[in-house]
C-alpha cells in the first residue's frame, strides 16, 4: 500500500459523526480506511459522548494518520453541529458524510471521485441502500429512490431533473468542498430534518450534478430497535414544526434560483413530492395522536399548503388520496380527513362511501364538487377502487362495540359489533349476507381461527354486524412467536364472492382497554396467560398476549431481549438458523438437485401434472382434458400447478404451487405431464414420463427455430431451447398447417396428435345454442343487445394496453345496442373508463376464453390467434388493426392476414365503427369463414379431449 | 497509397504520459490473432509510445503464433513473457459424486492446481521488482485473473477487464467468475457505458467504469466504394454468424442475378467446410470467396467497399473499427452495446437503423440484412457518403485519446 504523506491533500474527506456509539464507530471508520481509494481522510466528530467514544476514536486516530478526531464542547443533540464542525476541519477536495452506525461501500469514494473529476461536477449522488434485518434474521437491501439512479446522468443543474428533490438524504452524496464553502452551505443547527435543507440547498446551487447507479451508502435500519432515532419520532410536535419550517426555508432558497422557468418546474415538483410524501407521512398517523397535537399539526400543514401552487400540484400528483387529503385539510373537514388517514395506512382499503358523477369517482361530495379545485382534488377514479370485484375489494370495517358477555377461569366470551362501508353499492341490498370473524397472527400465518357472525345486515349506506366469540377457547396461540393476533372480517355476499379485511378502530370503546381474558397458549401458561385488546400501529384491532405470572414474564423478557438484538439469545439464534436453512432450501439450484434425486424414484403410476399458462389459471385445453378424466372417473392422482393463488382451481385435484418443492416432487414422479406452454426449461423429463403438449393456439406469427430471435442465439442457448422442446412426446394439432408451422418449425421429435384442441370441444358440441344462452344468462348479459368480444393480441412493452379507439366513443355510439367485452392478452391489462362501463366490460380476468366465445355474437380482433378457434363457431369476425405497420415490423406472419381475413378488415376507426353496425345483420363473409375454419381446423371434430383420454389414459390409473 | 507500419502509427499519434509507469498486461494468451490479443498488442504499443514500461504476459502459449513483430515492422517496444509455453486445458473442480466415481479427476485437478501455483509464482517474480506506487496491472480476461489472484501483487493496483458485452458474459460461466474475481479490484473496465451500467445494476458490480478499444489503424480511409466487394473478417465459428451472413448474401444476390459483387471472407475456423457447403447449396459458391486467414488485415479491407458483420455475440469489435478506419461502410447485427456505439446508433435499434457510417439490423433477421445489403450495393452515392464519414466517426478512438484515458485511469487507481 502506498505511504501517505500527511501534507498531501486528501481527495475525499469523510465526516463521521457519532454520539454514544463507541461500539460501532470502528466499523464505520474501517469502511472508509478500506476504500479502494487510498487518499482519503476520516474526520471523526463526537457530539460530546458520555461513553467510550473519546478513547476509541483517539485509538483509531493513533493507528492511522488519515484519521482525525474532534470532540464538541457540549452535546448538540442533533446531526447539524457535528457535521458542520466536520466540514470546517476537512482538508479534502471533496466531502462526504457518514453516521457512526452506517458504512460506505468499499468502492464509494473512488466512484464518487471518478464521476466528479470526469465531469467537473460540484455534486455527485449515488444510491443509498437501506439495510433491514427481517424477522428471520436475513439482511434485506432496499435501495432509496432507485428510479432516479437507473443510469449515469450528468445534469447541468437540478432544473434538468426537478424530481431529484425527492432524494432528501445528504449522506449518499459527494460535495466539492470549495463549492460548499463558496455558497456557505451548512446544516441548520437546532432543527430536525437538517438533511432536507442541506441537500436541497446543494441541489439548487450546484453547477453540475452527476447521478451514478452505484450503491454508495449502507443505512443500517434497525427494524426492532428499542429506541427510534430522531427522524422516526413523528409523535413529537416539534418534529412537525421543524419539518414545515425546513420546507419554508427550502422554498426561500428556491426563490433565489436564477433560472425562472426551472424555478417554477422545481417548485411544482417539490409541491407534488410534499403531497405524496411529507403530507402522507404525518396524515396517516394523525387521528391516533393527542388532541392538542392534532390541532397544531393541522394548522401547520394547512398554512403551509396554502403557499404551494396547489391547482397544478393537485392535477399532477399521482397519489390521488393524498391530494384529496390535502384538500380536506384546507377545508378543515376533520371527519372526512380521518377516512383519508385510514386509507393511507392501507392503500387498498376503501374507507368512505365514494360518489360517482358523470362517470368519475370522487372521495366524497358534501358540496365540494361545486368547486373546480374540489373536483380536481377529490377525483380518485385513477385509484380504480370502483373497478374491483367484491372479492378483490378491501372495504373498511370499523369496530363500534366490544363488551364482555361472560368470563370464567378458562373462558372469556366477548361480543363484537361493527360496520362495513359499502361504496357505490358494491354489496347489493338484495344479496344474501353472511360473515365470519377471523383471528390470525400475521399475513403469512399458517393458523387462523374463524367464527360465524350471528347477525349481519344492510343498514342505510353501511353494513352492520354483531357476533360473539369465546376468545379463550377459540384462539389458541403457540406462545412467544405469535404474541399478536389481528382481528379480521370476512363478508360473503351471495355468489359475488367473499371480501376479507382487517377490523380497525381509531380508539377502543370505553372499558375495552382494561379488559383481560384468560389465554391458553399451546406452550402452556408458562409463556403467557392473559389476552388484552389493543389497536396496533396500523390502526388494526388486535388481541395481544400478556404475561401476568412471574415465570411467563421472565420467559417473555428473555425473548424480547433476543428480538431486539441486545441479549444472548440461544433460542432465537437456533430459530434463525432453521429459517435461514429453509431459505437456502428454496433456491433453484437446490431444487434442481432434488429433481435429479426424485427422478430416480419409481414413477407414480397414473399420476398426471396439469399446468395452464405457466400456472396463471385453470383454463385452456389442460382444463378440458382434466375434466374428461374426471368424467371417466380416472383413478390416478392428478395435480394442478398454480402460480399466484388457488382461486378457481378444482378442489378435487392436488394443488401444487409452481416451482415449490411439491411441484418438483410431483413432476419428477408423474407418469404424465399435460401443459399448454412449457414447464420450466430446467425441469428435465425422465424417459418414463409422457409429456402431452396441448399448445395454446395456432400460429399466425412466425415461430420456431427459423425466427430471428432463435437464429441469433449462441449454440448453448439454442441447445437449451431444443432440449426443452424435445421433452414433448405428443403435440396437439388442429390442421396440417399446425404441423408445418409448429411441429416442423420447432424441429420437434414429438408425435403430432391430429385431434384438434380439447378447449374447442364445447364450440362444436351439439348443444352450442343452449350452452351459449345459458352462459349469457350466467354472465348477466342483456338478451336484447349484440355481444361483441374484443380480443387483441399481445403488445410488447407496456402492461396497460391502448385499444386504438376510444371506449367512451364506442359507448356513445353503441351503448344501447351493443355490449363490448374486452379481453386483453394475459400479459397485458386494460382499463375501462367508468363512463363507458355500461357498454364495455373488462373480461380479461375470466379464465376460460372458450366460454366467452360462446357468449359472444361476434369477435373483434387484430392479429390474435383466437380467430382460428372462433371461426369454428361460424359467427362473424371483424378485424381492426390500428398499428398494423408496427406489428409486422416487430414480427413476421405466416400469411397476409389482410388478404386472407375471413371478415371485414379495417385499420381506421371510422370504417371499424361502420362495420360494427352491419356486422351481424349482413354476413358477407360466411363462405370465406367456413373455408378458413376448414383450412386451419381440419381435425376439429369436438371430441379432442375424448381422443386424448382414449389414447393415453383409458387404461391408466389404479 | 502508402502503408504505414504499426510503429510509425503509434509513435506519430502519441503524446507522452506525465508519469511513466510500469504497466503489466496479463492476458489468456498474447499470440493468437483474436480480438483480445490484438487489443493487448496495440495497447502495448500505445502505452510504450507514451513512455510507460510495458510488459505483456500471456498465461498460456498457443499452437500457432501470429507474427506480431513482423506486423509491427521493427523490434517490439514492450517486453513479453508467456507463463506456460504450451496450450492449457482447464480442469474444473470435481463435485463430490465425481470424486467418488472417478478418482482420476481429483488427481488431474490437483495437477492443474499445482500448475496454476507455478504460473502464479512466475507472475509474482515478474511483479517483484516493481514499485507498487508506480506500477499497474491490467488483467485482460477473467481467466487470467485466476493466476493474478494467486500471485503476490504487493499492493500494485489491478484493473480487471471484460472484452465482451454484459449479456455475452452472463450467458457463460465467465459472468459469475467476473463477479467473484473482480469484485474487490479498484476498477473493472467494461467496453461501453451501457455495459458498465448493466454490470452495475444487473450484475451487482460496484467498481465498473468503461473504456472503448483503441483504433488499431489510422483513420485515413482509402477503400474504394466502387470495388463492388464485400468483406467479412473473423474466425469461421458459430458465434461469428457466417451461416446467417451467407443467407443474407444469397437473398441480396438472388434479387440481382447480374451483379458483379463479390463477398470475401477472411478467416479460418472449425465451420469452414460446413460454410462452403452452405454457400454451394445456396447457389452463391461463385460470388463468395473463402480467402482463409490473413496477416494483411489492412490490405484485405482496402480491397473492399462494404464491411459485413453477422456476429451473434461481440464486445467492442476491432474488425469493425478497422473497417471504418479504412473507409468501409458497415452493416452489422445490433448484437452488443459495443457494435451499437461504434455505428453511433442513437436509439434502441430495429431493422435498418441507418447511421452516418453504416446500418444496424436486428440480430438474426437475415431478411432485413439482405435487404439493407442490397440497398447499399445498389446505391453508390450513399456508399460514398458513408465511406467518407466512416474514418471520422472512429477518430474518437484514436490511440492518443484512448492513451490519455488510460493514463487518467492509472492515476486514479494510484490515489
Amino acid at each position: 500500500m502506498p505511504e501517505h504523506n500527511e501534507r498531501r491533500t486528501p481527495d475525499v474527506s469523510v465526516v463521521i459523526i457519532g454520539y454514544n456509539d463507541a461500539a460501532r464507530l470502528p466499523t464505520a471508520v474501517r469502511s472508509v480506511l478500506d476504500q479502494t481509494l487510498h487518499n482519503v481522510e476520516v474526520v471523526v466528530v463526537d457530539d460530546h459522548s458520555s461513553d467510550d467514544t473519546p478513547k476509541v476514536a483517539a485509538h483509531l486516530a493513533a493507528q492511522d494518520p488519515r484519521v482525525s478526531y474532534h470532540r464538541l464542547e457540549e452535546n448538540s443533540g442533533g446531526c447539524s453541529k457535528p457535521r458542520n464542525t466536520g466540514i470546517d476541519h476537512a482538508r479534502g477536495r471533496y466531502v462526504m458524510f457518514l453516521d457512526s452506525d452506517d458504512v460506505l461501500d468499499r468502492h464509494a469514494c473512488l466512484n464518487m471521485l471518478q464521476a466528479a473529476e470526469e465531469n467537473d461536477a460540484d455534486l455527485v449522488s449515488g444510491v443509498c441502500i437501506r439495510r433491514h434485518v427481517n424477522r428471520s434474521g436475513r439482511v434485506e437491501d432496499v435501495p432509496w429512490w432507485p428510479e432516479l439512479y437507473t443510469e449515469r446522468r450528468v445534469l447541468e443543474s437540478v432544473a434538468d431533473l426537478p424530481d431529484l428533490l425527492r432524494d432528501t438524504l445528504s449522506t449518499n452524496k459527494c460535495y466539492r468542498r470549495e463549492f460548499l464553502n463558496a455558497h456557505r452551505i451548512r446544516f441548520p443547527e437546532g432543527f430536525h430534518w437538517e438533511d432536507l435543507l442541506f441537500s436541497a440547498t446543494a441541489y439548487l446551487n450546484a453547477r453540475r450534478i452527476v447521478l451514478i447507479p452505484n450503491p454508495v451508502y449502507y443505512w443500517e435500519v434497525m427494524v426492532r430497535a428499542a429506541a427510534k432515532s430522531i427522524s422516526n419520532q413523528r409523535s413529537n410536535i416539534r418534529n412537525v414544526r421543524d419539518r414545515i419550517g425546513i420546507h419554508r426555508r427550502v422554498d426561500a432558497e428556491l426563490d433565489r434560483f436564477p433560472d425562472e422557468v426551472g424555478r417554477a418546474e422545481i417548485r411544482l415538483a417539490k409541491a407534488v413530492k410534499f403531497l405524496e410524501h411529507d403530507l402522507v407521512l404525518y396524515l396517516r398517523e394523525l387521528p391516533y395522536q393527542a388532541p392538542e397535537y392534532i390541532e397544531e399539526c393541522r394548522t401547520l400543514f394547512r398554512d403551509y399548503l396554502a403557499t404551494l401552487p396547489l391547482e397544478q400540484a393537485f392535477a399532477l400528483c399521482p397519489h390521488r388520496v393524498a391530494v384529496a387529503g390535502a384538500y380536506l385539510l384546507l377545508r378543515e373537514d376533520w371527519p372526512n380527513l380521518v377516512t383519508i388517514s385510514e386509507n393511507l395506512l392501507d392503500r387498498t382499503r376503501v374507507t368512505t362511501d365514494l360518489v360517482e358523477r358523470d362517470g368519475r369517482v370522487y372521495w366524497c361530495d358534501d358540496g365540494y364538487l361545486q368547486d373546480e379545485l374540489g373536483r380536481i382534488a377529490l377525483d380518485v377514479t385513477e385509484a380504480g377502487y370502483h373497478q374491483r370485484s367484491l372479492a378483490e375489494s378491501n372495504l373498511a370495517t370499523r369496530l363500534t362495540g366490544l363488551e364482555v358477555v361472560s368470563a370464567g377461569r378458562k373462558s372469556g366470551k366477548i361480543r363484537l359489533s361493527g360496520e362495513t362501508v359499502n361504496p357505490l353499492g358494491k354489496v347489493p341490498s338484495d344479496a344474501a349476507l353472511s360473515a365470519q370473524l377471523e383471528f390470525r397472527p400475521g399475513q403469512r400465518a399458517v393458523r387462523q381461527y374463524r367464527v360465524k357472525v350471528a347477525e349481519v345486515r344492510h343498514e342505510g349506506s353501511r353494513i352492520r354486524w354483531t357476533g360473539e366469540v369465546d376468545v379463550s377457547r377459540v384462539v389458541r396461540p403457540l406462545g412467544v412467536l405469535d404474541p399478536m393476533f389481528e382481528v379480521r372480517f370476512r363478508l360473503k355476499a351471495g355468489d359475488l364472492g367473499t371480501m376479507a379485511t382487517r377490523v380497525t378502530a381509531i380508539e377502543l370503546p370505553p372499558g375495552a382497554a382494561d379488559l383481560e381474558l384468560p389465554a391458553r397458549p399451546l406452550l402452556t401458561k408458562l409463556v403467557g396467560d392473559r389476552w388484552v385488546v389493543r389497536i396496533n400501529h396500523r390502526g388494526v384491532l388486535t388481541l395481544q398476549i400478556a404475561a401476568r405470572n412471574a415465570v411467563a414474564r421472565k420467559v417473555n423478557a428473555a425473548f424480547e431481549a433476543n428480538a431486539t438484538g441486545t441479549g444472548g439469545g440461544r433460542v432465537l439464534r437456533v430459530v434463525r438458523k432453521v429459517m435461514r436453512a429453509a431459505q437456502k432450501a428454496n433456491r433453484l439450484q437446490v431444487k434442481r438437485r432434488g429433481l435429479k434425486l426424485f427422478s430416480r424414484l419409481p414413477v407414480k403410476r397414473g399420476s398426471v401434472v396439469f399446468e395452464s399458462h405457466m400456472g396463471l389459471s385453470y383454463s385452456d385445453s389442460p382444463k378440458y382434458i382434466y375434466e374428461a378424466l374426471r368424467r371417466h372417473k380416472y383413478a390416478g392422482r392428478m395435480y394442478w400447478s398454480y402460480e399466484e393463488n388457488t382461486n378457481g382451481f378444482p378442489k378435487d385435484a392436488a394443488l401444487v404451487k409452481r416451482l415449490s418443492w411439491g411441484y418438483v416432487w410431483a413432476l419428477a414422479r408423474a407418469e404424465f405431464w399435460v401443459d399448454n406452454q412449457g414447464f420450466p426449461r430446467w425441469i428435465n423429463k425422465r424417459k418414463q414420463t409422457t409429456y402431452i403438449q396441448t399448445w395454446h393456439g395456432t400460429a399466425l406469427k412466425t415461430m420456431g427455430v427459423n425466427t430471428p430471435q432463435v437464429r441469433a442465439m449462441l449454440t448453448d442457448q439454442r441447445n437449451e431451447l431444443i432440449r426443452a422442446v424435445n421433452r414433448f412426446d405428443a403435440f396437439l394439432v388442429r390442421s396440417e398447417y399446425d404441423v408445418r408451422t409448429l411441429v416442423e418449425a420447432f424441429e420437434m421429435r414429438a408425435e403430432p396428435l391430429r385431434t384438434g384442441y380439447p378447449r374447442n370441444d364445447i364450440l362444436l358440441a351439439p348443444d352450442v345454442a343452449e350452452h351459449s344462452a345459458a352462459l349469457r344468462a350466467r354472465f348477466g348479459f342483456p338478451t336484447d343487445r349484440t355481444v361483441l368480444l374484443y380480443a387483441p393480441t399481445f403488445r410488447q412493452g407496456s402492461g396497460n394496453f391502448e385499444p386504438g379507439f376510444s371506449f367512451e366513443e364506442f359507448a356513445r355510439e353503441f351503448g344501447d345496442t351493443h355490449l363490448l367485452l374486452v379481453r386483453a392478452h394475459y400479459l397485458n391489462t386494460v382499463s375501462v373508463p367508468a363512463s363507458a362501463r355500461g357498454a364495455v366490460q373488462d373480461v380479461s380476468k375470466y379464465p376460460d376464453v372458450s366460454e366467452l366465445f360462446l357468449a359472444a355474437d361476434a369477435l373483434i380482433t387484430d392479429f390474435s390467434s383466437v380467430i382460428f378457434d372462433y371461426s369454428l363457431l361460424d359467427r362473424p369476425i371483424l378485424f381492426f388493426a390500428a398499428d398494423e405497420a408496427g406489428y409486422s415490423r416487430d414480427r413476421g406472419t405466416y400469411f397476409d392476414l389482410a388478404a386472407e381475413a375471413p371478415g371485414p378488415y379495417t385499420t381506421d376507426v371510422g370504417a371499424f365503427f361502420k362495420e360494427i353496425r352491419t356486422l351481424t345483420a349482413e354476413d358477407r363473409y360466411a363462405e370465406a369463414r367456413r373455408a378458413f375454419a376448414q383450412r386451419y381446423g381440419e381435425y376439429e371434430h369436438g371430441d379432442a379431449a375424448e381422443q386424448v383420454y382414449r389414447r393415453f389414459f383409458a387404461k391408466g390409473g389404479k | 497509397m502508402t502503408v504505414s507500419t504499426g510503429a510509425e502509427v503509434t509513435a506519430a499519434a502519441s503524446t507522452r504520459a506525465q508519469t511513466p509507469r510500469d504497466v503489466v498486461i496479463v492476458a489468456n494468451n498474447i499470440d493468437e490473432a483474436g480480438g483480445a490479443q490484438r487489443w493487448a498488442r496495440s495497447m502495448g504499443e500505445i502505452l510504450s509510445a507514451r513512455g510507460h514500461r510495458v510488459h505483456l504476459v500471456g498465461v498460456a502459449g498457443v499452437a500457432k503464433a501470429h507474427d506480431y513483430a513482423g506486423e509491427y515492422g521493427g523490434p517490439l517496444p514492450y517486453q513479453s513473457t508467456v507463463l506456460h509455453p504450451r496450450p492449457l486445458h482447464a480442469v474444473a473442480a470435481p463435485t463430490l459424486p465425481q470424486r467418488v466415481a472417478h478418482p482420476g479427476v481429483s488427481v488431474r485437478r490437483s495437477q492443474w492446481n499445482r500448475l496454476q501455483r507455478h504460473g502464479a509464482a512466475a507472475l509474482s517474480r515478474i511483479l517483484a521488482p516493481l514499485d507498487p506506487r508506480n506500477a499497474v496491472v491490467v488483467c485482460v480476461q477473467v481467466f487470467a485473473m485466476e493466476w493474478l489472484a494467486q500471485a503476490d501483487t504487493r499492493g500494485i493496483p489491478v484493473i480487471g477487464m471484460s472484452h465482451e458485452s454484459y449479456a455475452a458474459s452472463m450467458s457463460s460461466s465467465r459472468g459469475r467468475r467476473v463477479q467473484k474475481l473482480y469484485r474487490n479490484l479498484p476498477r473493472f473496465v467494461a467496453l461501453t457505458g451501457r455495459d458498465a451500467v448493466d454490470w452495475t445494476i444487473s450484475g451487482k458490480m460496484n467498481n465498473v467504469t468503461s473504456m472503448p478499444n483503441p483504433l488499431p489503424l489510422p483513420p485515413e480511409g482509402g477503400a474504394d466504394p466502387a470495388a463492388h466487394t464485400c468483406v467479412a473478417l473473423g474466425r469461421l465459428s458459430q458465434e461469428k454468424g457466417y451461416d446467417l451472413l451467407l443467407e443474407a448474401w444469397a437473398r441480396a444476390v438472388a434479387a440481382r442475378p447480374e451483379t458483379d459483387w463479390r463477398l470475401r471472407l477472411y478467416g479460418d475456423g472449425p465451420d469452414r467446410a460446413k460454410l462452403q457447403a452452405q454457400a454451394a447449396r445456396l447457389g452463391v459458391a461463385d460470388s463468395v470467396v473463402f480467402e482463409g486467414a490473413t496477416d494483411q488485415v489492412r490490405e484485405a479491407l482496402l480491397g473492399g467497399s462494404l464491411f459485413l458483420s453477422a456476429s451473434r455475440a461481440e464486445g467492442f469489435p476491432m474488425t469493425l473499427l478497422e473497417a471504418l478506419a479504412c473507409g468501409l461502410p458497415c452493416i452489422a447485427f445490433d448484437c452488443a452495446p459495443g457494435v451499437h456505439e461504434i455505428l453511433r446508433g442513437e436509439e434502441a435499434g430495429g431493422d435498418g437503423t441507418t447511421t452516418v457510417n453504416g446500418v444496424l439490423v436486428t440480430p438474426g433477421n437475415t431478411e432485413a440484412f439482405g435487404l439493407q445489403l442490397g440497398r447499399l450495393m445498389q446505391d453508390e452515392a450513399l456508399r460514398r457518403e458513408m465511406a467518407a464519414a466512416a474514418p471520422g466517426s472512429v477518430a474518437r478512438y484514436s490511440p492518443t485519446v484512448i492513451g490519455e484515458r488510460w493514463d487518467r485511469l492509472f492515476d486514479l487507481v494510484q490515489r
